[in-house]
């Protein structure tokens, strides 16, 4: 487009911004830092960070450099992709992996050091080549080949038959319809994954009571192998390039569940059903997510349960946002809503309608942010009426961004994941 | 005993041949627009993300591009386009760099404040 910009920063957020900046082939991008925050002052203190900032502002708007800088390959071009570096080292189990702690080559979970010998057994569980780069993972930037993927499942635990999981999990989330790069930033973030079809029972996924959580192998193995790849290669470290105030253990070790299969209603479709695969497809999904909760209201018919899923949801997140929220129903609660004749449209028609709050108490979108603007051209005006202060919005743009997934064990309580950006994307799992 | 009974094997100092896990990275850089030399007489169009005052901090960037650099036009993008203020992915981002061109500015000034 041939337009320069300059970028302003906090100075908290100034390596985040060089980080992806440098990602992107842009280490010359013209950034200007003040003094964090800007949140939470008042006009005149935000006025004189700005009468600070001008003469940097003007000096980088009118930088000279920026108009002779040429293009010119990386430092890194001496390098190859493929295959690994091989490194010696000698000391025992502890010695390695404080090693690797210390290259951060690690999260904190100790790993088994990826031997030679263990990569290659690794990758006779894929007839991938393993010099072909499946993604390169923001933020840092590190290419992932297959060879390294089975790098990092070796160092999680995982068994060569996951292989063919772990690719298509890679492959979902390098979409950009997932939009990995824009959920890295600031708040804690993970992809859930969901597995369907005949490969949880083969793989021995579990997909009943806890699943997703500690005590089985290949859920976690999958998890870890995961956690580790957008760490490591992804360079997704605190406390930069990652400024979430807090970090969570799904960023460790991301949740992967299956769906129960055997207890789905017979009048709902499962998932992978609903995302375009047939029922007996290998498949998995990815939505990236923060957040998780319970959603726990009981009553005396599913529409009681119902409306109290829905008193906790119109305020689970910023409102009308174009990410899916993602809801955990257990076979049990699916069992009675379907029995009532509850399908899962008429469930999202129903949280469309009720999960909602309204607009005002979102201060940082009322009233002058995207979001209302946004929505006073849509089909809810046309539908609902103009945008006042009193308004229930919902936290979705439109009902079909409710997710369903059926699983975990006995259960009336339902569970949410508040979706970050991006959508859910599904990927078929190839041998 | 053996030594995985007490331990003992977390000691043992061995010889590790393994691979480095840290992946790659391979980046091309992309040349920078050139930026004028001056922005006198030059239209210059800010851009706000929606974060919290960063609309504050451009209005008064905006007032002393004005007064001081003496440019000639300020447009506040998100008084044209507001359903761009808040992008936050990929695919509105694009948008809002396609909204950003339709102005011809001779610069863009963003706000990622937070």
């Amino acid at each position: 487009m041939g337009i320069p910009t300059v970028t302003i920063t906090t100075d908290k957020f100034l390596f985040t911004s060089k980080t992806l900046a440098m990602t992107d082939g842009l280490p010359s991008l013209s950034l200007v830092a003040v003094k964090h925050p800007l949140e939470l002052l008042t006009k005149s203190e935000i006025e004189a960070k700005a009468d600070g900032a001008f003469n940097d502002i003007m000096k980088a708007a009118t930088d000279p450099k920026t108009s002779v800088s040429p293009p010119k390959k990386s430092t890194a071009t001496a390098q190859k992709v493929y295959p690994a570096e091989t490194i010696c080292y000698k000391g025992s189990i502890e010695d390695i992996n404080n090693y690797f702690f210390e290259k951060g080559w690690a999260t904190g979970i100790p790993i088994i050091p990826p031997t030679k010998a263990s990569v290659a057994r690794m990758l006779t569980g894929t007839r991938r080549s393993p010099d072909e780069v499946l993604w390169v993972i923001p933020p840092r930037g590190g290419h992932l080949t297959v060879e390294l993927a089975a790098i990092h499942a070796v160092m999680a635990g995982a068994r060569p038959e996951y292989m063919p999981v772990i690719i298509a999990i890679i492959e979902a989330m390098r979409e950009d319809a997932c939009d990995w790069r824009s959920a890295v930033t600031t708040t804690p973030k993970w992809p859930v994954i969901v597995l369907n079809g005949p490969i949880i029972k083969e793989l021995d996924i579990a997909y009943d009571t806890g699943t997703g959580g500690p005590g089985y192998k290949p859920n976690n193995a999958i998890g870890f192998t995961i956690g580790l790849i957008v760490n490591i290669v992804g360079g997704l470290k605190y406390p930069t390039p990652n400024m979430a105030p807090i970090g969570m253990g799904s960023e460790f070790v991301p949740a992967v569940m299956a769906e129960n299969e055997d207890g789905i209603p017979e009048s709902w479709e499962p998932l992978h059903v609903e995302m375009g695969f047939k029922k007996t497809d290998n498949v998995v999904s990815v939505k990236i997510c923060r957040g998780f909760n319970l959603l726990g209201e009981n009553g005396q018919s599913m529409v009681d349960m119902l409306s109290g899923y829905a008193k906790t949801l119109g305020w689970c997140r910023t409102p009308f946002d174009a990410s899916e929220m993602f809801l955990i129903v257990p076979p049990q609660a699916a069992g009675l809503l379907a029995r009532e004749g509850w399908t899962k449209n008429k469930i999202r028609e129903y949280l469309w309608e009720n999960a909602r709050a309204p607009i005002k108490y979102w201060k940082r979108t009322y009233p002058k942010n995207a979001m209302t603007a946004t929505l006073q051209n849509t089909e809810f005006c046309k539908k609902y009426g103009p945008i006042t202060p009193d308004t229930p919005v919902p936290p979705v743009d439109s009902p079909e961004k409710w997710k369903f997934l059926v699983t975990g064990g006995p259960s009336s309580h339902a569970f949410y994941y508040q979706g970050a950006q991006g959508r859910m994307v599904s990927k078929l799992i190839t041998k | 005993m053996t030594p995985h009974e007490t331990g003992q094997n977390c000691l043992n100092v061995l010889d590790w041949e393994v691979l480095n896990p840290e992946g790659v990275k391979l980046t091309e850089e992309v040349r920078i627009n050139p930026h004028p030399a001056s922005l006198i007489g030059k239209t210059i169009v800010l851009t706000w993300n929606g974060k919290p005052n960063g609309d504050v901090f451009l209005n008064r960037v905006g007032e002393l591009l004005l007064s001081q650099a003496k440019i000639g036009k300020l447009i506040k993008l998100w008084e044209v386009f507001p359903n761009l203020i808040r992008t936050y992915s990929l695919p509105r981002s694009s948008e809002l760099a396609r909204a950003v061109s339709t102005q011809r500015p001779d610069l863009a000034i963003n706000s990622t404040c937070d």
